[in-house]
């Protein structure tokens, strides 16, 4: 009971002011963006802006944008809310196995997909092309939370559903739909801010977009105004979805009911579909998966361009390495007060940061950098063609990830073991060293380890702000492709999905395991 | 008129066997009760009749069709049931209203008889309200209205009340069983509460490892029940050591008549009788008793004495004032269920 109480008595008071404090580092960073975005149109003025936002141009890349965005997440929602069903609700031989290859794609980053693409055929460097490439390198996004659902469902919805005289597709679409639905919601709202924010892959397929018109602008005109106010539209795009996906996993959180010891839903024949299922799942896997591994070990064997790239390979995972794991250490601190401000204390603050990663969802890392760019020459140009400029960027993309992570790993220390430190007589900091820190540290580890590697694939953030000179798998892949050299592309591409492909097993495993999205 | 019959039910999950040949049948408008500790198979059981699993053996009829045998299996969307799950599983994405007309064909799906139907259960003034606005007993009380709305042939209750605090589950569970009654169809419900079962059945199946081993009125599985398994699943029991004499077990406590006797139960035998049987005798009357401890209950005291060795429990008004050496008389009411002993015995 006293325990109780405390625990009571420790969520009302205020957090300390430290915490107050530290939380507002990463606010701060993030803000950054969006004072660009408005310093940039106040500057141009009214007459500037509006010039600016209604050339044909504008139109056009708003055109491209909206329909490749909407393509991908659509045909992403249909492919993923398809394969989540056959491999947690239907008797398709191998499920076990489905289930992890099914999110495999998510190893092979979308520049690099696009890449292994563009080099069978200029085909594929259309719009068509990019919405077919970056469906099938995006689905996983929906195909994993929807799979989280569709298993952590009650099966007594479905029981009910029966005993009432539904048929089996009736009860699919007016039971299992509804209820996967925030968790569809939320995959699919992060492939569209995922679409707008995307770079590297557009490039590649030489589709146009305002991510490609913004990069395109910067090279132009370093610093420029154009660069910004397309970025406003941009911001203007991506921004909403990502505010609507944090409504919608905040409903999926409370929507999870029921407690253990449930059984498991029963699986439905396919029958005779059986072989036409395997035969879909097979080519989903072929095209999403295997085309891009079959290209990379195409130009690896046959690559005349090969020998031209052997030597720059331990300067580009030097540099990944140097540049991710100071990036990851950097991140995981900045993400810290967040994860304890969440966990431990409630109201306004932890309020605050539980939306912050969804804002930057909503950033795109183009953005990001050119902000970054313009405060640096502006405040401290000192910085500017530093790693730190590089590093604070890192921290602004891969802070959701962070959080997650650390929260995790706080919530293997829960407030009550602090609680009863204190009650054994050790001071607020005492116990956090003595009995929180200690709980918590393995997990740190996982996280800057999972940080490191989402880093090391980063790309559009670290070709633009690493100081010159310093490459990275991701920045070689991109300039040798960029300009036509695939096979020397391909060792560097190779090495990266290689890396990728852990992080995407933990977060495989994470999300159908622990239903965590 | 049988509303559901099951005879020869078998049922193996994974090779261990859950029903071993269950013969089980429910009247016509009569509620019956499958009692059992957990791990018994009675869940098991209803899934079968609601035909959420396929029999191994084996036939399943309700109201006289048969929906389940070798080589047939009418899928549960077709046997015409109400099911209402433990902790009810309502759709939280629907209203209440919702969820009642769920079950209905669309022409049928209208205000009044959704109404109609949640007035039955007297929860009319909630139907726009959804499930997590609701209060546990609510959400069940709206679970029965949308099973009953499509007019089931018979209703399975899969351990509803188990989500719900002790008192409420006693107010809920007697309105459910009123509903019932009320809407004229049978039901089967699957509890492991003795007290919970007695109060709603008309009949109730006590079952042991996968079998029904017996099937009665309330009354007599509790007085006379068949076995000593089922004695102890059916409440508090209190085994003695006896000898039989013709209709008459004589016990360290005295003798007492037998009301019934397992076959092949001769000379000496273990009596079974209920902790209200054994009360405090008049001086004179019954075996005089130490009283070792005492253990204050609310309405009642329960007192627990000493014969010799021999100790056990008995029940004594609270008002009840031991004098002072702190000894009583004990004897024994009514009569008594004799089974075959456990062990030899010594003579007393």
């Amino acid at each position: 009971m006293t325990l109780a109480l405390a625990g009571g008595d420790r969520r009302q008071a205020g957090p300390p002011s430290w915490l107050t404090l530290a939380v507002f580092a990463p606010t701060a960073l993030i803000s950054l963006p969006l004072a660009y975005v408005a310093a940039r149109a106040w500057q141009a003025g009214l007459a500037g802006v509006t010039e600016e936002l209604f050339r044909a141009r504008t139109a056009e890349l708003l055109l491209n944008t909206v329909t490749l965005a909407g393509s991908v997440t659509a045909l992403s929602a249909l492919i993923g809310v398809a394969v989540a069903w056959c491999v947690e609700r239907s008797d398709i031989p191998g499920r076990r196995w489905w289930r992890v290859v099914a999110a495999l794609p998510l190893a092979v980053p979308a520049f690099v997909a696009s890449f292994a693409w563009a080099s069978m055929g200029v085909a594929f460097q259309t719009l068509p092309g990019a919405v077919l490439i970056l469906t099938l390198s995006h689905y996983p996004l929906v195909y994993l939370p929807v799979a989280a659902a569709l298993r952590g469902m009650d099966p007594a919805f479905d029981d009910v559903a029966r005993s009432l005289g539904r048929a089996p597709w009736s009860r699919f679409v007016s039971v299992t739909l509804p209820q996967a639905w925030p968790a569809l919601g939320a995959g699919a709202l992060l492939v569209l801010t995922h679409m707008f924010a995307e770079f590297g892959a557009l490039a590649l397929l030489r589709v146009q977009t305002f991510t490609t018109a913004i990069f395109e602008s910067y090279e132009l005109e370093f610093d420029g105004g154009t660069a910004a106010l397309q970025s406003a539209v941009l911001l203007a795009l991506a921004l909403p979805p990502a505010l609507f996906e944090m409504r919608l996993r905040r409903d999926l959180r409370f929507a999870r009911v029921g407690k253990g010891g449930r059984r498991q839903p029963p699986l439905t024949e396919l029958g005779r579909a059986k072989p036409l299922v395997l035969l879909g799942m097979a080519a989903l896997t072929a095209l999403a998966l295997g085309a891009p591994c079959a290209v990379l070990v195409y130009w690896l064997a046959v690559g005349k361009s090969l020998g031209h790239a052997a030597a720059d390979i331990w300067p580009a995972v030097k540099g990944s390495l140097t540049l991710a794991l100071p990036g990851a250490l950097v991140v995981t601190a900045l993400a810290a007060p967040l994860a304890l401000a969440a966990t431990r204390h409630r109201g306004r603050l932890s309020g605050l940061a539980e939306r912050l990663p969804y804002v930057v969802h909503g950033l795109p890392g183009l953005v990001v950098a050119l902000a970054l760019v313009f405060f640096a020459i502006r405040f401290f140009p000192e910085i500017y063609q530093t790693v730190g400029l590089l590093f604070a960027a890192y921290a602004v993309l891969a802070l959701p990830l962070a959080q997650s992570a650390l929260r995790a790993s706080l919530e293997l220390a829960p407030a009550r073991f602090e609680e009863v430190a204190r009650s054994l007589g050790k001071g607020p900091l005492a116990a956090f060293v003595a009995v929180t820190l200690p709980n918590m540290l393995p997990g740190v580890g996982a996280a800057l380890a999972l940080i490191t590697l989402e880093l090391a694939r980063e790309l559009t953030a670290t070709l633009m702000l690493a100081p010159i000179g310093v490459t990275t798998l991701a920045t070689e892949v991109w300039s040798q492709a960029n300009e036509g050299r695939y096979a020397a592309a391909a060792p560097f591409a190779a090495l990266l999905v290689a890396v990728s492909a852990i992080p995407v097993y933990v977060f495989t495993r994470r999300s159908l395991e622990l239903h965590d999205l | 008129m049988t509303s559901v019959r099951v005879r020869e039910a078998k049922k193996a999950f994974n090779g261990q066997p859950v029903l071993r040949g269950v013969d089980f049948a429910v009247r016509e408008g009569a509620i019956a009760a499958l009692l059992g500790p957990s791990g018994c198979g009675k869940t098991t059981l209803l899934r079968l009749i609601a035909g959420f699993e396929r029999l191994d053996g084996g036939t399943i009829e309700i109201h006289g069709r048969e929906v389940a045998r070798d080589g047939l299996h009418v899928p549960p969307e077709r046997r015409r049931i109400g099911y209402v799950p433990q902790e009810g599983a309502l759709f939280p994405h629907l209203t209440v209203a919702g969820n009642v007309g769920f079950g209905l064909a669309r022409r049928e799906r209208t205000k009044e008889r959704i109404g109609d139907v949640l007035a039955l259960v007297g929860v009319a003034e909630l139907a726009g309200r959804y499930p997590h606005e609701l209060s546990g007993g609510q959400q069940q009380r709206v679970a029965l209205a949308r099973a009953l709305a499509p007019r089931p042939e018979i209703v399975l209750l899969d351990e509803p009340f188990n989500g719900l605090d002790l008192d409420l589950r006693r107010a809920v569970s007697a309105e459910v069983v009123a509903t019932l009654r009320r809407s004229g169809a049978s039901a089967v419900l699957v509890t492991h509460d003795p007290e919970e079962a007695f109060a709603s059945a008309d009949t109730v199946a006590v079952m042991n490892h996968g079998a029904i081993a017996q099937q009665d009125d309330p009354r007599s599985v509790y007085l006379r029940p068949a076995s000593a398994e089922v004695a102890r699943i059916t409440g508090a029991a209190v085994f003695l050591d006896a000898t039989i004499h013709g209709a008459m077990a004589e016990t360290a406590l005295g003798s007492m008549p037998l009301g019934a006797v397992s076959p092949g139960v001769n000379g000496v035998a273990r009596v079974c009788v209920r902790p209200e049987q054994i009360v405090l005798g008049d001086p004179g009357c019954g075996r005089a008793a130490k009283i070792v401890s005492r253990s204050f209950r609310g309405d009642h005291t329960v007192l627990t004495v000493a014969i010799g060795e021999f100790r056990l429990p008995v029940r004594a008004p609270t008002s009840f004032v031991a004098d002072d050496a702190g000894e009583v008389q004990v004897t024994l009411e009514g009569s008594c269920v004799a089974f075959a002993p456990a062990r030899p015995l010594k003579p007393l």
